[in-house]
């Protein structure tokens, strides 16, 4: 019972020493610049861009990659987790400004109360656009969309968001007098291959999309202006230029520096070559100055990926599972009590524990954000709030189990209801309960891989990054560790089974 | 005054599917002595673990009073009168995940000792004729005569005024038993405490009490020394009980 306690004194003590480490690492290692980025390629790619154009410039700098959508990632610059990210004036416009105009002197109006500033375009208007086939077109002789409504024969393949936009198709129709067309709602990488096999005509695009250069599709152009602005803009803190002053530097270089033909040339190479993001980034930053590409940007391997993904996401990976954990712990073990103690009440508990688990867990996380915001705290609310019902269910299964002679000579010996519970019942209780924190823990180990998607860090990062990137060598990264943990805090609780459990109830019960 | 009486108590359980009643202990009283061995014996059945249970607490009676000891057992004292009663239970009750030795300690730890413990353990120990060397074990590397000799001393440790006994030797092989037995009768007669023990051989109750009460149906049908019972049955049940068991000469003929 001593060790017992003693254990429990020095995994308070490790545990913190753990936190502590981990805080002070992120604030010992604090960069100049955090870029951050959305979780496509092309957000990739220009905010990897910016990183390294400001390391050129001697500027410490890191990329926070995919942190999220456009809600996560401008609420991270708000709140200064990142200094600075690339986005459209179309969706400041329409989901942060919220029905503001889309041109950009209207956005920096709107936006400066609020601290962040918006740059010049970066060259290149990711708007929606309408496309087809190089070859077709030039047979019809078409470039222009107000060309369109002479062609009624065409057929058109769109994507079911063109076609529920109001700023899509039901505008398009009176804007072009296009009334005869009669489009077909279809998969949009469907479409594509609709298109170029010439079973359609016409399919929505973005105006980057990597897909426009490997189909040799024509964009046709926006000559009567329906389509509303997606210009690329950098959106950063207010403070940026004045805290690091070379960012002037980087906004004047990057100001139309790339237009949208070498954007989609960059979007292909990442997205359908499997050109590693940064690699392309690195060669458009070294093309532009005349410079070889810097060792910099290649590639590591898988396992020295792995490696430097466990350096940089196992500490917070780590702190999310141990916190998590330990609240789970703080918070089931005496549920769980509660369960047993009052059994009637302890139903609803043990039923409202199941609810919560049968909750998606990605469901879960994105229900903390309007209550707590985004990154690490909704994540451990979401993590200890799921990894609690194997602990109260253990806990009172394991309480429940003890045989009745036992329980009653407990109480015939005049013990009182805490003494039985804390010398007699949660001892035989303990190898029961602590599978079911092992569980717990393990469970945890996976959940936490999704707070990534919150911004929350941790192995998940890589993992969401080579989903959105569709490269199996960066989920590798993320989940080979995510899965060695498992194995290590599996034998982590074995170790500590030999410690906590009574050694005679170790040896299988006869 | 007395250290234990029972008045009128009854007790039935909801047992059936039907859920009707079953009366257990139909409205029994019962007086032990200070100083006074009583054996409890009847059929399996009968009540007589009901009986020893409503003095703990364990069971509370429908109707009628319990006093240890001059206190009424009630929900508030019923914590006070169990560590002023010293209780053994068939195969000792001990808890597998403490030693022998911390079974024994587990309440005197957790009250205010006013005595040495460690003297106290090898004082008793030596009145249950345990060897010393057997309290480092755990129960379940001990023998059933071994754990109930560790439940004996746990059952003293506290110096409890009144001892009480659910069928202590019901598990033990004949010569383990006999010994025991053996042991039981002069550790009562030292220490001199009242002692009620539920038993249902005839032969155990006669050689460790000094009055025997047979229990029938959730009665106490009859209370006496043996040669009463034997001589002057008060019914027909009461003399088949008492003649049930067989001795080594009648069975030898």
């Amino acid at each position: 019972m001593r060790s017992a306690s003693c254990l429990m004194r020095w995994m308070g003590s490790a545990f913190l020493a753990l936190v502590l480490a981990a805080s002070s690492r992120a604030r010992a290692s604090e960069p100049t610049l955090r870029v951050g980025s959305k979780r496509f390629v092309e957000s990739y790619i220009l905010a990897e861009v910016v990183t390294q154009f400001a390391r050129g410039e001697n500027v410490t700098a890191t990329h926070k990659q995919g942190l999220g959508g456009t809600a996560v990632v401008f609420r991270a610059l708000e709140e200064g987790a990142i200094d600075v990210y690339p986005e459209y004036t179309g969706t400041l416009a329409e989901t942060v400004v919220k029905g503001g105009a889309a041109d950009v002197d209207s956005l920096r109006k709107a936006l400066a109360p609020r601290g962040i500033a918006v740059s010049d375009s970066l060259g290149f208007d990711n708007t929606y656009a309408l496309a087809m086939s190089r070859t077709n077109a030039s047979n019809a002789g078409v470039t222009k969309l107000s060309e369109l409504a002479s062609h009624p024969a065409f057929r058109w393949a769109l994507s079911h968001e063109f076609l529920g936009r109001r700023d899509g198709w039901q505008g398009l129709v009176g804007h072009y007098g296009l009334r005869a067309a009669a489009p077909v709602a279809m998969d949009h990488a469907l479409a594509y291959e609709a298109v170029s096999r010439g079973s359609a005509d016409i399919l929505d695009v973005y105006a980057t999309d990597a897909k426009i250069s490997r189909f040799d599709l024509l964009v046709l152009e926006d000559d009567r202006r329906f389509f509303p602005p997606y210009e690329s803009v950098l959106v950063y803190r207010s403070e940026l230029p004045r805290r690091v002053p070379t960012f002037n530097r980087i906004l004047n270089q990057m100001r139309n520096a790339i237009d949208a033909r070498t954007m989609r040339q960059m979007n292909a190479r990442a997205e359908l070559d499997g050109v590693p993001f940064t690699q392309v980034a690195g060669d458009f930053l070294a093309e532009r100055s005349g410079n070889v590409p810097r060792p910099k940007s290649e590639r590591l391997g898988l396992a020295s990926g792995t490696l430097e993904v466990i350096r940089n996401h196992g500490p917070r990976h780590l702190m999310l599972v141990s916190v998590s954990l330990a609240l789970s712990v703080v918070l089931g073990l005496p549920l769980g009590i509660f369960a047993y103690t009052r059994r009637r009440l302890g139903v609803v508990v043990l039923a409202a524990a199941g609810v919560v688990q049968t909750i998606p867990s990605l469901a879960l996380f994105c229900f903390f954000i309007p209550l707590l915001g985004i990154g690490p705290v909704p994540a451990l609310a979401a993590l200890s709030l799921y990894g609690l019902l194997p602990i109260v269910t253990n806990t009172y299964a394991g309480l429940v189990s003890i045989p009745e002679n036992f329980r009653e000579a407990a109480i015939a010996i005049g013990l009182s209801r805490g003494e039985r519970l804390r010398y007699v019942e949660l001892p035989l209780a303990s190898r029961t309960i602590l599978a079911g924190i092992k569980t717990s823990a393990v469970v945890s180990v996976g959940s936490a891989t999704i707070a990534a998607f919150i911004g929350a860090g941790g192995f998940g990062e890589p993992i969401s990054t080579g989903l959105s990137l569709n490269d199996a060598t960066i989920i590798l990264e993320g989940a080979i560790p995510a899965a060695g943990l498992s194995f290590v805090i599996d034998g982590a609780f074995r170790l500590l089974e030999r410690l906590v459990v009574p050694r005679v109830l170790r040896v299988k019960p006869r | 005054m007395e250290a234990l009486a029972l008045e009128c108590v009854t007790k039935s359980f909801a047992s059936d599917v039907r859920g009707e009643a079953r009366m257990v202990v139909h409205e029994t009283s019962l007086t032990v002595a200070p100083g006074e061995r009583l054996a409890l014996i009847g059929p399996s059945g009968c009540g007589k673990s009901t009986l020893l249970r409503m003095i703990l607490g364990l069971v509370v009676p429908d109707t009628g009073r319990v006093r240890v000891g001059g206190v009424e057992v009630t929900e508030a004292t019923a914590r006070l009168v169990r560590r002023r009663v010293g209780y053994v239970i068939q195969d000792g009750g001990l808890f597998p995940h403490l030693t022998a030795e911390e079974n024994v300690t587990l309440v005197a730890r957790l009250s205010v000792a006013r005595f040495d413990i460690r003297a106290r353990v090898r004082e008793l120990a030596a009145l249950a004729r345990l060897p010393e060397a057997l309290l480092a074990r755990f129960p379940h590397a001990l023998s059933g005569g071994e754990r109930q000799r560790v439940g004996l001393v746990r059952a003293l440790m506290l110096e409890p005024e009144l001892l009480l006994l659910d069928e202590p030797l019901g598990a033990l092989d004949p010569i383990v038993r006999a010994r025991l037995q053996e042991d039981l009768r002069d550790a009562f007669r030292n220490l001199g405490k009242s002692v009620v023990f539920v038993t249902h051989d005839m032969a155990e109750a006669a050689y460790l009490a000094d009055s025997i009460a047979v229990m029938h149906a959730g009665v106490i049908v009859q209370r006496g020394t043996m040669k009463e019972l034997r001589e002057a049955p008060k019914d027909s049940f009461v003399a088949e009980f008492v003649n049930a068991q067989r001795t080594l000469t009648e069975a030898l003929r």
